[in-house]
Order: C-alpha cells, then structure tokens, then sequence
C-alpha cells in the first residue's frame, strides 16, 4: 500500500540514497579489511547483526519481549561446537543444526511465552537464559564446564577453509545481507502484517480471524532461528566457548543494540550493532573509565534520538518527502 | 538446621521482596519497567556505609540520609529522564535502554569512587549473635528481617491512609480522572520511582552489613526481585511480599535439600510452571494492556 | 533537525575514523599510558619509535575489576622499574593495556588488537584463566609470547609453545592446602566452591590432591552473582565434617566465611590463595580466624613482614607510586609476568624473532621475584614449582608451619 502511494520520482530518489550508502560503506569496509583486527570488528558486526535482528522480529515486530536472547546464542554455539567437534560433523551442516536446535527451543519457549506478555515474559525470557547458562555450567560430560571448548574447528565450505578473519567476514556479511533482506520482505508480506498486527493489538487481531498464538509461536521460532545461527558463526570465529559470554549480560547487550538502532526498522539492527561495536572498542583506550563513558554514550544519543538511530532517519526521510510533496502540491 | 533455613530464607526473601514492592511501584504509576532496582540498592548501600564509616553518623541517621538522597535520585531519574524522553516522542520500550544504561552508569561510577574492592560495613550493634528458638543469629540479619517489616507496614499506611497516598493510588488506576480532580500526577509519578528506588536504597543500607559491600552485589538481588515480584502478582504491593519471601525459600530449601549445582536451574524451573499454571500471579492481578 | 543530523553523523564519523584507520586508538591508548606514568617515561613520549611494546590485558571493569586493576598496576610499577633501570637494553617499554571485559569474546578482541594494530612483541595475559584459553589459537599462530596471571591448571601443560605462566599454578597452593589439611588431621571435608571456572578447576585439584585420605562427605556449589549461601551452609554443616572447603573469589570467600561463622561453624576452614587477599580479614573480620590457604605470596600487614627483598622493593614503590599496599595478590601476578618478559627480552638474541624470546623465556632460571625463583627450562609454561602455606591468626597471615609449631595440640 505505501509503496503505491511513492511517485516514481521518490523511488529513484531513495535509490540514489541507498547506492551512495552503499558505496561509502564498502569502500570503509574495503579499508578495514585490510587488518586482522578491523576485520575481526567487522565480523562481530555482523553477526550481532544477524543476532540483533533475530530479537527484532520477536520484540519489535510481535511487540514480545526477551531478556534471555543469550540462552538461544548459546544454544547455537555450544550445539555447533559439539556436533563438529564429537560426532565429526561438517562445520556448515553442524552450524545449520546448530540453528534448527535453537529454533526448536524457540518453539518450546513460546508455547508458554505465547500466554503471557510484559513482565511475565520478561520473567519467562530472564529465567530461560538463566537457566540455559546454568545448564551449560554444570553439564560437564557435555559443555566441559566452566573450562569450556577449545580448538572448534574452522568452516570448510567447499574445500575452502575459512580461516583468516577477512573469509569469515565475506561470509556473515553475506548471510547477514540475506537476513536484512530476509526480514524487509517477510515484514511487507502477509506474515508480517499480520506480526504487527499481534503486537498493535492482539484481541483485534484475533478479532480479524488471525491466529495470534501461532504467529507469536513462529516469531519466537525464527528469532530463536536467527540468534542460534549467529551463535554458531561466534563459535567458529572465535574457536573457544565458555559460560562466560553467554550471561545475563549479553542479553542486554543485544538489547541494548537493537533499541539504540531502533527497533521496527529495516536498518535499525545494522546501526545498532555497528555503532555500538565500534564504539565499545574506540572506548578501549580509556581502560577503567570506558564502561561509564559508554553507558553516558548511549544515555546522550538516546536524549537526542528518543526512537533510536534510525527513528531518526526515518524522521529524516518523511521530512524530506514532505517538503517535496509540498512543492508537488501546492494547497492541499 | 531447619530454623536457621527460614530465618536465612525470611532475609534474604525481605530484600527480595522491598527490591520487588519497588518494581511494583513504578509499573502502576508509570506502566513502565526499571532495570535499574538492583543497582540501586547498590548505590545504597555505598552511600550508606559512606555515611555511617566514613562520615561517623550514627546508623539511623545515616539510613534516613540515604533514603532521602536515594528518593531524589529515584525523582530526578522520572522526572529528568524518563518524562523527557517520553515527552520527546520515546516509545516507551526505550525506557528499557535508557535504565540499562542508568544502571551501567551508577555500576561504573560507584566503582569509580568507591574502588573495586569490597568494603566492609562495621557491625551496627555490639552483641554478636542472639539467640532465637535456641539458635544463634546475628543480629544484622534480623535488622534487615526488620526494616524489611516496617519498610512494608509504612508503605501500606502511607498509600491507604494519607492523602497524598491515596491519590497516588488513585493516579495509578486512573490517570485522566485523577488528573481532573485535581491530583498532579506528574508529582505522584515522580514519587512512586522515588519511593521505589528509596526502598532499595534503605534495604542496601542493611544488607551491606550482611553481604559486604560491592558494585555488583545488586545485579542478581534485583533480578530475583524481579522475579519474586512477578510471581506474586506484579503491582500488588502484598503480592510482591510474598512472592519475594516465595522466591527466597525456594532457593534457599532447593540448596539445602537437593542440590545447589542446579539451584538456579530448580528455582526458575519452579517459576516457569507456577507462571504457567497461574499466569497472572499468586495475587491474581491484572495484567494493562 | 539539523542538531540531530549532525550528531548522528558526528558519531558516525567519530566511531569510523578511529576505529577505521587503527593508529587513531593506538594514539589514544598511548596517551592514556603516558598519561599514567608520564612523569617517569616521560622520554619514551618523544622518540616512540624506539620503545618495546608490551601488551597487558585483564578483567579491568566489571565484578572482578578488582583484580584487574591490580593486575594492571602491578604491570605498570614493573614497566617503571624497568625503565628507570635504563630499559631493555637500553630500551624503555611501552605497556599497553586493554580490558577484556571478563569475557572471552573481550580477550579475543583484546589480544588481536595488541597483536595488530599496537604491534607488541609480548602480552602480560590476563588474571582471568578462560580468557587466555579463547586468545591461545591466536597467540601460537602469531608466534607471540604471553605470560598468563591465571591461576587455573589448565593453560599450562597443555603444549602451547608461547604460553608460559607468571605465577603460581593454582595447584600448588591447593597442594600446600592439602598438606597442612592432612598435617590437622582432617578426614572428611565439606566443600563449598563458585560454579564459574577458578571454583571447578580449583575443587577438582583439591580433590586430586586429598586422594583417598581426605573423604567428600558434600559438594555445593553457588553462583558468582549469589550473596545468599544459608542453604549450602547448613546442608555442609548438617554433615558436620572435620574441616569445610571453600574456593572462591577473595570477597566470595569473605561472604562465605562469614555466613559459616553465624551459623555456628568453628572449625577451620581450608582454601585457596584468594585468602591470602588483605581484604579477606577487613571484610570478614574476627570470623576469618583459622582459615588455612597455601600462597605463592601474600600481601603482608605492613612492608616490614615481606617475606623477600624483592616483595620489599616492590611494596615500597607501590606505596610510593598509589599511597597505599596493594589490595590483592594478582598485583604481584602483574609485576612478575611483566618483569619476566623483560628478562626474556632482554636475553633474547633478536626481539624480532618470536622464537628468540621464546628460547629466551626457557632459559629463564633461577630468576627470583615476588612470587618464588622462576625456572621455565622444562618447556611445561610453569615457573615455579613450590608455593607455601598460611593461617589466619587474629587478622593476620601467618606460616603455617611456625604456628604449628606452637600450636601442635590442636
């Protein structure tokens, strides 16, 4: 229906926009991926992208919140690592079962979280990733504790080995390239409509003859999709897991990244992460000050940019479309 | 044994229930969600034994110094940030991200000044222990058993019997008929956020005897909370009591009994099912939409 | 509208430039070092092209920044000592220090960037053992010599060729502990321990060590976030067992030691050299009497009591550098792993060549600093080989062995 409304010349205009973004994007990403250490940034970016994005279907789409998305980044990584490791498994099916593990414990989870919302959820999703974390502590035959898994094996796609940062780069930005799109065409198709739809209002919806609990259900499942995935291409990255980076906190920090971006938004998962990885690493050179001055940050751009990044964009954007529609129609 | 268990598990469900009493506060006034209890029950208890150490005033004044600073803390934080924000245009789930980062701040900032080490709050009273049903207990648990009790009674009578409470009470439930009779619900909202992180800040004051005082001891005490106040029935001041009395004898028991490996794992195991089976809380409350 | 704009694009362009071209936050984290210690490297500032570089990385912020910090600053003081003493070879080093953020995924970022972008030619690694675990695939293909201030058995031994330990492996104190445990004639034992990995890898060594002498009649567990322990304590106490283990972080420890003083527990109580932190009897007072812990080293009460000249020394310009003795053990981690990549790079024939450090470190013998006489010649990553043990008597650390000598009755 929006895109109806567009005059032709608007499209070429917003065209226009997204390639010199692009452009400048990839001659920044060019440059960075020159260095181990800037490629290694790159590569986090993106999988909290992929990750990010998993919770914004869930919590910015279908309006549920989640406050355990560490436990299902877990489950793809811990799952990931095992099969490839214990039962010899190619590293690009382990990493898709790794992704199907997590989204059946997506399921398991919205069976009951489909009941409840707000605080109830909150408390659903926080005891989830408590106990996930839990779990994988104390399961020593399976997870090695606290000791956690060394030497993961690297990606073999095709009898190419991934092992440098740049190759593993290439890869989840393609992936996470193909999840941006993924959610921009499942958000403007009747599945989507009908998400929004649940999180605006869930009795109108039913109302309207949409089955509210199974598209609750299948949000969970494909946020826990997205995060289990992005779980898997952290293992394989990083080549060694603990409990450790599977806490509470890193529940907040996908949280933090998809408010900051914006959540509902096409981009907002990209900015997100992007600007907050980065930032966490320029941050680096203040050693103990740096947390504080992060938490400041964010506080500040959240004061100038109430919505999230890319509400302001989208602010942007509308404006500009209005003055032009302004000249176009001279008296409305 | 079994004695010492229920005094243990009574302190340690108090704090979870005045930490939880606070979520309950904001949520009805405000309909919106702090992640930043704990950490103010933190921030508590620094400026507690920065007082009653530090500065050598006596305890209870020290206590009703924290509490005053901490109830504007808790103002400033709603009518500063939150309302602003909101006023902007902010939907309110960016309320989420603006009390993590609050609470990020005051982590980094206490251990900014106060360093990272754990201080160690001097003992309130000269006797070491009292003897209760023949078991000794030291007597800074029972304080916080106490102020617990009293925090709770004081609360109870403020919102049923003063005016001003009662208006709060009626803003909660209605914000547009209040407002029209006269009630400044901007103040009332303001109170409640102060009220909340004031309860914090006092049951910091006394638990720091008890645990030390360290920048993350609020992280885990706020999300048990939480956790308490939710099943009880979110909003409902009795409900968040017991749900944090509730939550504190689960993992107490389940440590003594079964086993602590899996304490974590029992205790919200435990809270899955009582949500599924009571979806809206021991206290049955309603759920605003 | 154009405030917003423009802040959006200020932030755009500020995380970009400086992360983007690498040099732009290596010039601030060398501003930030020089800034530390500016007063005394003040000639490295002009001609930093000449300086070694040194990386050092730690739990700096978050709940155990305690320990980072000393690990920091203990790494610090050294670099300042080195370079007063002319520096290697008549050149100063340079530390560069990053937080881990106590995760692994922190560590990894960490370390790639001092192997990077700061070009270091050593790392001091962190106190945090699963943290030097996520780095060890990186530093072996790099070729790059850390020196870890993990305790953990499990990054030694393990044939890594460029890791090697700058303190004591946690089972040698835990062995002292055993030993004094055995000398008190303990039979059974009831062990409280941190579900995270210093308590798993630390219990597990206990338990090698107290073999079939020492029975386990209970095993609890709480978590690092825990404050509460009245259930474990009493389920351990209703087993009443001769002695109780307890192995934590030092404030874990305190917390722990107090809540089995309150409920009536009188014994002794047995753990790890996180004891041995003056905080332990600040925090938990009177109770912390009769605590046993074997140590590397410990902080003494006052300067007087160090057991070694060198701990001496260094006590004396800690408190000149911070105005007060340090607060945990983990500074001498720093001070030791920084102190004996300098011997390494000082001996080694091209501090170019990975494998010259390395060979260098290996013949590290006899070099005696805080901790113990480092001897790295049998290629296993650690140094010392002996640790000793304590007790705690009316707040204060004493040898083990002369108060049992006083004490044998008991």
């Amino acid at each position: 229906m929006e895109q109806n409304k567009k005059s032709a010349g608007q499209i070429i205009n917003e065209k226009k926009f997204l390639i010199l973004e692009i452009i400048i994007v990839a001659l920044i990403t060019a440059y960075m991926l020159r260095g181990t250490y800037p490629s290694l940034i790159l590569c986090f970016i993106c999988i909290n992208t992929i990750a990010v994005t998993g919770l914004d279907i869930l919590f910015g789409y279908t309006g549920q919140v989640s406050f355990g998305h560490a436990g299902f980044y877990a489950i793809g990584a811990y799952t990931s690592s095992i099969l490839s490791i214990k039962l010899g498994i190619p590293v690009v099916i382990s990493m898709i079962i790794a992704a199907l593990v997590s989204m059946f414990f997506g399921f398991v989870i919205a069976i009951p979280a489909s009941k409840l919302v707000k605080h109830f959820l909150s408390l659903l999703t926080i005891a989830f990733g408590n106990m996930v974390y839990i779990f994988l502590s104390v399961t020593k035959d399976l997870t090695n504790g606290f000791s956690g898994i060394l030497n993961i094996p690297n990606l073999n796609l095709f009898g190419f080995r991934f092992k440098s940062n740049q190759s593993y780069f290439f890869l989840f930005a393609a992936v996470a390239i193909l999840v941006l799109i993924g959610k921009k065409r499942l958000i403007h198709s009747r599945f989507g409509r009908a998400l929004i739809a649940v999180r605006e209002n869930p009795h109108a919806a039913a109302g309207m003859g949409i089955n509210v609990k199974y598209y609750k259900v299948m949000a969970f499942a494909l946020s826990a999709l997205l995060t289990g995935l992005a779980g898997a291409f952290y293992a394989h990255l990083i080549g060694f897991i603990s409990p450790d980076g599977f806490n509470n906190n890193q529940s907040n920090v996908f949280m933090t990244m998809l408010l900051f971006g914006g959540i509902a938004s096409s981009f907002g998962p990209l900015i997100g992460s992007t600007i907050l990885t980065i930032v966490t690493e320029v941050m680096q050179g203040f050693v103990r000050y740096q947390m504080l001055l992060y938490a400041i940050f964010i506080l500040l751009v959240l004061f100038c940019m109430p919505n999230g990044v890319s509400g302001v964009i989208a602010n942007i954007k509308s404006r500009i479309a209005k003055r032009k529609g302004k000249k176009v129609e001279p008296r409305a | 044994m079994v004695i010492r268990l229920i005094i243990g598990a009574l302190m340690i469900g108090s704090v979870y229930g005045v930490v939880g009493i606070g979520y309950g506060l904001i949520y009805k006034a405000s309909g919106l969600m702090s992640l930043a209890q704990g950490d103010m029950l933190m921030f508590g208890a620094f400026l507690g034994i920065t007082f009653y150490k530090y500065l050598q005033l006596p305890f209870i004044i020290a206590l009703l110094l924290t509490m005053i600073i901490m109830f504007m803390l808790g103002m400033f934080i709603e009518r500063v940030m939150v309302t602003k924000l909101i006023e902007k245009g902010a939907q309110t789930v960016y309320i989420i991200l603006c009390t993590i980062s609050i609470s990020m701040i005051l982590q980094n900032s206490s251990m900014l000044t106060w360093g990272s080490n754990v201080l160690q709050f001097p003992a309130i009273f000269n006797s070491a222990s009292v003897k209760i049903f023949g078991v000794s207990v030291a007597p800074e648990n029972l304080l916080v058993l106490g102020v617990g009790i009293i925090i709770m009674v004081a609360l109870q009578l403020f919102l049923t019997k003063t005016k001003f409470g009662i208006s709060m009470r009626a803003a909660a439930q209605d914000e547009v008929a209040a407002s029209a009779l006269g009630i400044n619900v901007p103040l009332t909202k303001g109170t409640a956020w102060g009220i909340a992180s004031m309860l914090a800040g006092a049951i910091g004051v006394v638990v720091g005897p008890v645990f030390g005082v360290y920048m993350s001891m609020g992280a885990m005490i706020g999300q048990k909370a939480f956790a308490g106040a939710v099943v009880g029935g979110y909003g409902n001041m009795f409900g968040a009591i017991i749900g944090g009395v509730f939550f504190g004898f689960l993992e107490t028991f389940v440590s003594a009994y079964l086993t602590s490996n899996y304490k974590d794992f029992i205790t919200f195991g435990i809270l899955i099912i009582v949500m599924i089976l009571m979806p809206k809380g021991i206290f049955n409350e309603e759920v605003m939409e | 509208m154009f405030k917003k704009l423009s802040a959006l694009f200020l932030v755009l362009a500020m995380s970009i430039s400086l992360v983007a071209c690498g040099n732009a936050g290596k010039e601030e984290t060398k501003e930030n070092t020089t800034s530390e210690n500016g007063k005394e490297t003040g000639g490295t500032e002009e001609n930093s092209s000449e300086t070694i570089k040194v990386g050092l990385y730690g739990t700096i912020t978050g709940p155990n920044a305690l320990a980072g910090e000393m690990l920091e600053k203990g790494g610090r003081l050294a670099v300042k000592q080195i370079n007063e003493a002319g520096g290697v070879n008549g050149t100063p080093i340079e530390l560069i220090v990053y937080d881990d953020k106590s995760s692994p995924e922190g560590a990894l970022k960490a370390v790639t960037r001092l192997i990077e972008v700061d070009k270091v030619v050593a790392i001091a690694a962190s106190n945090s053992s699963p943290n030097i675990l996520a780095t060890t695939q990186l530093s072996e293909e790099a070729k790059l010599l850390q020196v870890g201030g993990g305790t953990s058995p499990s990054y030694t031994n393990a044939g890594f060729k460029y890791l090697f330990r700058g303190t004591a492996n946690g089972s040698l104190p835990n062995s002292a502990a055993v030993d004094a445990m055995k000398e008190m004639g303990v039979k059974t034992i009831g062990i409280l321990s941190v579900a995270a990995e210093n308590g798993e890898s630390g219990v597990k060594s206990f338990k090698g060590f107290m073999g079939d002498d020492v029975e386990v009649l209970v095993e609890e567990t709480y978590q690092p976030t825990d404050t509460d322990y009245t259930g474990q304590v009493n389920k351990i106490l209703a087993a009443n067992p001769d002695g109780v283990l307890i192995y934590g972080m030092t404030n874990e420890c305190a917390l722990a030691i107090k809540q089995f003083r309150r409920n009536g527990y009188e014994g002794f109580i047995y753990g790890p050299e996180a004891m041995g932190v003056p905080d332990l009897v600040k925090v938990a007072g009177e109770a912390a009497d009769n605590v046993i812990f074997g140590s590397a080293a410990v902080i003494p009460a006052t300067v007087e009591d160090a057991i070694n000249d060198v701990e001496k020394a260094f006590l004396e310009a800690f408190i000149a550098e911070y105005g007060e003795l340090p607060v945990s053990d983990v500074v001498y981690r720093g001070y030791d792993s920084v102190m004996l990549i300098a011997e390494a790079l000082k001996n080694a024939s091209d501090i170019k060549d990975p494998d010259s450090i390395r060979e260098a470190m290996l013949n590290v013998k006899g070099k005696e600093l805080i901790q113990g006489i480092y001897d790295f010649s049998e290629a296993t990553g650690d140094g010392l080989s002996t640790a000793r043990n304590y007790i705690i008597q009316d707040g204060k650390n004493v040898s083990f062995a002369e108060w049992r000598k006083a004490n044998p009755e008991k």
